[in-house]
C-alpha cells in the first residue's frame, strides 16, 4: 500500500523571501522539506535549483548544490554527534572544503556563534551540555556556515519554551531582514504547525493538507480572508477556539 | 472543606553526576479541589514536571525530598511504601505525559494495555475488563473504537495515542488527572481536540485535572485556576482569566508578551523583534537568596535580592509573590 | 508473509552453499581414508585401487558432489569407510545423543539466565547486580576446558555423579523410569558444564536488553498507572526487550549440534562432536560431510526460527 505524501505540489521560492509552510501532521510538509534538501527523491515531478533540474545533475554537481540548501530540524537533542565539541561541529565543512588552518577556523566559528547570539566560550563544550535553545542556535549556526541560499526550518522552534522561541525568531527575522542585500540573505522556509509564529515572522504562506497545497498567498491576506477549510481550522486552533465551535451555525 | 489534594512546602533536589545539586522545587504549596482544572504554567526548569510527578510520588532515582508533604485526602503520599503507592497510582491519581508514542508499550495491543490497568486495580475477570474497555473506547473514539482497540501504537496517529493514554489514566475512575504537557507533540488542531476530551471528562466524572504546560494559550477557556512557576516556585496564582489577561507578577507579564497573538498579527503585522525576557534562564544549582526572577526583572528593587517575597494579594484577587505588592 | 518466504529462501541457499564449500574443503584436504592403508605392506596396491574405485574416490570432484547430492535426495548421506556402513544412521544416533544433552542444557541455561538477567537489570548498581555480574565475569574468564576439567575432577573425587559416558553398563535392561534416572545422572556433569559456559553471555545480554528497556517511557507510564513491579518486569519489560534476545536464542538453537564438542570429549559423552573429530582424523569423507551438513542445518534453522519468532513477536516487523 503506498501513500501519497506529496500530491502535485508546485511552488516557487524567490531569493531572500520568507515563506511559511503550515499544515496539520500528515499534511506532507516534512516530506517536502526533505525533498528540497535533497534528502529524498520525488517519485515524479521536478525540483529546480537556480534553473537546473536536480534530477539531471551528476553526483558531483549535487555536492555543490546541497550546501546551498540547509535544513534545521525539530529535535535539538539528536541533531549533533554527542562526542563532538561545538568547534568540531562547526568547522567540519571547512576542513573538507577550504584550506583554512585551525586558528582561522576557530575565529570563523566564534564569529558564526556571535551571529546566532552564542558566546565564544562554548566552543569547547559538547553539544549535550547545551540547553535546547542553545542547541537550536548552534544548528542554525552550522547551517549558516555554508552560506546557504535557502534555510529550511522544519518545526525547529516547536520544542522550545516561548521565551526562547522569541529569541530565535528574532534571530531569523534579522537573518532574513529585507534590508540585507540579496546576495547575503538566505530565503527562509519556515515549516510548522504553529500558525502564530509562522504568521509573525514570514511574509507568504502555503497551507498544506493531505499532501496537497490547498491555499497560498501573502500572509496578511490569507490570515484575514482564509479561503480553505484547512486554513480556517488552523486559524481556529491558534485563536484558542476549538474547531467544533466553528461548525455551530452563527445565531 | 478538605481539598482533594494538598501539597505543603515541598522541596525536591536532584543529585547530578558531577556532584552538584539542582533545586527543582523549593517549599512549594498548592491545593486542588475536586473537579477543578488547575493550569500550571512554566518553562523548562521551572519545576512544573517535578511538581506533577511528585503528586504521584514518582521521583527519579537521583531525586531527594527535602521536606514537605503531598496529602491526598489527608494521607501523605510521600510516606507510603512502594506497593501502597501502586494502589494509589492509576486508580486515585493518574498521570499522562508528553510523548504518547513513548508512553505506550510498543508490542502490546492498546486495548490490552488499558485492560492491564484495570487488572492491576480491580478483581474483574477478563471478559468484564474487556467490556469496560470497549465501552470506554466507544465513548472516546466513536466509530473507530473497534479498529483502535486491536491496534498497536505504531499504527495510530499521535492524537489517537494520546487518547489511549488518557483512557488508561481514567479507566479506574481516579479523582485527579495530572497531564504533563500532553499536547506538546501534537499539531494545533489535534491539541484542541484533546483539550475538549479532557473538558468533557471533567464534566462527566467530576475529574480534577492538573494541566502542566508552557503553552499559555491552551489554558484560556480551559483551566479554572492558573499557577505560574519560575525556578522551582509558584510566583503567581489565581483565576485563569485574571492571570492570563491581567498578569501581576513581572515574570508572568514578560512571559505573556513573548508569545505573539494572532489578532495582533492580523491587525498590524510588523517584523520588528518579538519582546523577549532579558537575561539567562535561572541557575538552579544553588538556593536563591532572594527572588529568583530578580536578575531579569525590569522592576527590580533592592529588597528583591535579599529575601524571597511571601504571597500577597494582588488587586484582582490573584496571589503574587512579589515585593511590588508587599511580601 | 513475503518477509518469511524471503528468509526461507535465504536459508535454503545458505544450506546449499555450505554443502558445496564443505565438500570442497574436505576433498581438498590432502590425503584420503586409504592413505593409512598404504603403509600396511599386507595390502596390495591393486586392492587399494579397487577400494578407491569402489568408493568413487578416483572420479573428479564435481562428479562426486553430484552423486552425493543425488543420494541425499534419496535420503542417504553417503557411506562411511571406517564403519563400512551408511552414514545417516551412524550420524543420526550420535546427533540424537548430542541433542539430548544440548537441548536440556540450553533450556536450563535460559531458564536460569532469564531471572538472573532481569533481576540484575532491575537492581542495577546494587548488591544483587554486583553479585550476578561478578560471578558472570569470573565464569567468562575461566577457559571452558578448565571449567570442564575442574568439574570432571570433582566428579571423580566425590563420586556424587558419574564422570563420563551416557549410560551405565547394562542400563538397557532397566525399566524406563530407571533408565531415565540413569540418563539424568550421566547428563548432570556435561549439562552443568555447558550451562555454566553459556551463563555469562546470556546473563549479560539479557541484563543489557532489559536495562535498556527499563529506561523507556512506557515503563514509567505503566508505573504511573500502578502496575505492580513484578508484572512490569515480566509482562512489560522482558517482552519489549525480546528482539535482541530472540536473535540470541536463534544462536543457541544453531549451536545445539555444534557447540558441545569440547564438553562431549572431556566427559566421554557419545555425541556428534567426538564422532566427527574421529572421522576428520581418519579422512572418513562422507561422515565428515554428513556431520557438517547436519550441524549447518541446525545453524541455518536456528537463524530462520529466530526470524520467524521475531516476525511473530514484534508487530512492527509484521506490519511493515
Amino acid at each position: 500500500m503506498s501513500v501519497r505524501a506529496l500530491d502535485q505540489v508546485s511552488f516557487v521560492v524567490q531569493p531572500g523571501t520568507r515563506i511559511a509552510i503550515v499544515g496539520a501532521s500528515g499534511s506532507g510538509k516534512s516530506t517536502l522539506a526533505a525533498c528540497l534538501a535533497c534528502l529524498e527523491k520525488p517519485s515524479s515531478g521536478s525540483i529546480c535549483f537556480q534553473g537546473r533540474n536536480l534530477e539531471f545533475l551528476s553526483e558531483s554537481e549535487l555536492q555543490n548544490i546541497r550546501p546551498q540548501v540547509q535544513l534545521v530540524f525539530q529535535d535539538p537533542a539528536m541533531a549533533f554527534n554527542p562526542i563532538f565539541t561545538v568547534l568540531e561541529i562547526l568547522e567540519e565543512p571547512w576542513i573538507l572544503q577550504t584550506k583554512l588552518n585551525s586558528e582561522e577556523r576557530k575565529e570563523r566559528a566564534a564569529e558564526l556563534l556571535g551571529r546566532v547570539g552564542l558566546p565564544r566560550r562554548i566552543l569547547d563544550r559538547k553539544s549535550a551540555d547545551l540547553s535546547g535553545g542553545q542547541r537550536q542556535r548552534l544548528a542554525i549556526a552550522r547551517a549558516l556556515a555554508l552560506e546557504p541560499k535557502i534555510l529550511i526550518l522544519d518545526e525547529a522552534l516547536s520544542a522550545l519554551d516561548y521565551s526562547v522561541q522569541a529569541q530565535i525568531a528574532n534571530l531569523l527575522l534579522d537573518l532574513a531582514d529585507p534590508s540585507i542585500p540579496l546576495a547575503a540573505r538566505p530565503a527562509v522556509l519556515f515549516i510548522t504547525h504553529d500558525l502564530v509564529m509562522a504568521a509573525r515572522i514570514t511574509d507568504e504562506i502555503i497551507v498544506m493538507q493531505s499532501g496537497r497545497i490547498v491555499e497560498s498567498g501573502p500572509m496578511r491576506e490569507v490570515m484575514r480572508n482564509p479561503a480553505h477549510m484547512a486554513t480556517r481550522a488552523l486559524i481556529a486552533g491558534a485563536s484558542g477556539v476549538s474547531s467544533s465551535h466553528e461548525k455551530r451555525p452563527a445565531v | 472543606m478538605e481539598p482533594l489534594l494538598e501539597v505543603r512546602d515541598l522541596s525536591v533536589r536532584y543529585q547530578m553526576r558531577d556532584g552538584g545539586e539542582v533545586f527543582a522545587l523549593s517549599e512549594t504549596s498548592l491545593r486542588i479541589e475536586s473537579g477543578e482544572i488547575v493550569g500550571v504554567l512554566g518553562e523548562s526548569g521551572s519545576g512544573k514536571s517535578t511538581l506533577g510527578a511528585s503528586l504521584l510520588a514518582m521521583f527519579p532515582r537521583n531525586a531527594a525530598i527535602h521536606g514537605g508533604a503531598v496529602l491526598l485526602q489527608g494521607k501523605n503520599l510521600l510516606e507510603l511504601k512502594r506497593n501502597e503507592l501502586a494502589h494509589v497510582r492509576g486508580s486515585r491519581v493518574s498521570l499522562i505525559f508528553q510523548e504518547p508514542g513513548v508512553a505506550l508499550h510498543p508490542t502490546m495491543r492498546v486495548g490490552l494495555q488499558i485492560e492491564e490497568v484495570l487488572k492491576a486495580h480491580t478483581s474483574e475477570d477478563k471478559a468484564a475488563r474487556r467490556r469496560e474497555v470497549r465501552s470506554l473506547l466507544d465513548s472516546i473514539f466513536g466509530t473507530e473504537a473497534e479498529r483502535v482497540y486491536a491496534s498497536y501504537p505504531h499504527q495510530l496517529s499521535g492524537g489517537q495515542r494520546q487518547r489511549i493514554a488518557i483512557a488508561q489514566a481514567i479507566v479506574c475512575k481516579p479523582s485527579l488527572l495530572i497531564a504533563d504537557e500532553p499536547t506538546a507533540s501534537l499539531d494545533s488542531v489535534t491539541q484542541r481536540e484533546i483539550l475538549e476530551l479532557l473538558k468533557r471528562l471533567q464534566k462527566e466524572r467530576n475529574l480534577a485535572i492538573l494541566f502542566i504546560t508552557h503553552a499559555l494559550e491552551l489554558l484560556n477557556g480551559f483551566a479554572d485556576r492558573v499557577m505560574v512557576m519560575y525556578a522551582g516556585e509558584i510566583v503567581e496564582e489565581g483565576e485563569a482569566a485574571k492571570v492570563l489577561r491581567f498578569p501581576q507578577h513581572p515574570y508572568t507579564q514578560a512571559l505573556l508578551t513573548c508569545r505573539p497573538r494572532l489578532e495582533q498579527i492580523k491587525n498590524s503585522p510588523n517584523k520588528a523583534h518579538i519582546p523577549v525576557i532579558p537575561g539567562d534562564a535561572p541557575d538552579l544549582s544553588a538556593k536563591f537568596l532572594g527572588c529568583a526572577f530578580a536578575p531579569r526583572c525590569p522592576e527590580k528593587m533592592q529588597i528583591c535580592s535579599e529575601r524571597m517575597p511571601e504571597f500577597s494579594n494582588a488587586g484582582n484577587g490573584a496571589k503574587v509573590r512579589c515585593f511590588k505588592f508587599g511580601g | 508473509m513475503r518477509y518469511l518466504a524471503r528468509r526461507f529462501l535465504h536459508a535454503a541457499m545458505l544450506l546449499a552453499a555450505t554443502t558445496v564449500v564443505t565438500f570442497l574443503f574436505t576433498t581438498l584436504a590432502p590425503g584420503n581414508y586409504f592413505d593409512e592403508m598404504r603403509l600396511n605392506p599386507q595390502i596390495s596396491p591393486e586392492t587399494l585401487t579397487a577400494l578407491k574405485a569402489r568408493y568413487d574416490l578416483d572420479k573428479p570432484l564435481p562428479v562426486r558432489y553430484l552423486v552425493w547430492v543425488k543420494s541425499l535426495a534419496h535420503g542417504e548421506m553417503g557411506y562411511s569407510f571406517a564403519y563400512n556402513s551408511p552414514v545417516l544412521p551412524l550420524v543420526a544416533v550420535r546427533a540424537r545423543n548430542t541433542l539430548l544433552l544440548t537441548i536440556t542444557a540450553t533450556l536450563l541455561a535460559w531458564l536460569i539466565a532469564l531471572p538472573l538477567g532481569v533481576w540484575s537489570a532491575e537492581y542495577a548498581g546494587r548488591w544483587l547486580d554486583h553479585v550476578i555480574t561478578g560471578t558472570s565475569a569470573i565464569l567468562l574468564v575461566i577457559p571452558d576446558i578448565a571449567l570442564a576439567l575442574g568439574f570432571l575432577l570433582i566428579a571423580v573425587q566425590t563420586r556424587w555423579f558419574p564422570a563420563g559416558g551416557m549410560a551405565s553398563v547394562g542400563a538397557e535392561s532397566l525399566p524406563f523410569a530407571n533408565r531415565l534416572w540413569d540418563l539424568a545422572q550421566h547428563m548432570f556433569l556435561p549439562a552443568t558444564i555447558l550451562v555454566l559456559i553459556a551463563q555469562p553471555i546470556l546473563v549479560r545480554h539479557i541484563r543489557a536488553a532489559v536495562a535498556d528497556v527499563l529506561g523507556e517511557g512506557f515503563i514509567r507510564a505503566a508505573e504511573a498507572h500502578g502496575i505492580p513491579r513484578s508484572r512490569l518486569l515480566w509482562r512489560y519489560a522482558l517482552p519489549a526487550a525480546a528482539n535482541p534476545l530472540i536473535s540470541l536464542f536463534g544462536f543457541s538453537i544453531g549451536a545445539l549440534l555444534s557447540g558441545s564438542l569440547l564438553v562431549e570429549v572431556v566427559t566421554s559423552w557419545p555425541g556428534l562432536g567426538p564422532f566427527l573429530l574421529e572421522a576428520i582424523l581418519a579422512r572418513d569423507l562422507y561422515v565428515v560431510i554428513g556431520g557438517v551438513l547436519l550441524s549447518t542445518v541446525f545453524l541455518v534453522a536456528g537463524n530462520f526460527i529466530a526470524d520467524v519468532a521475531l516476525f511473530w513477536a514484534d508487530p512492527r516487523i509484521r506490519t511493515e
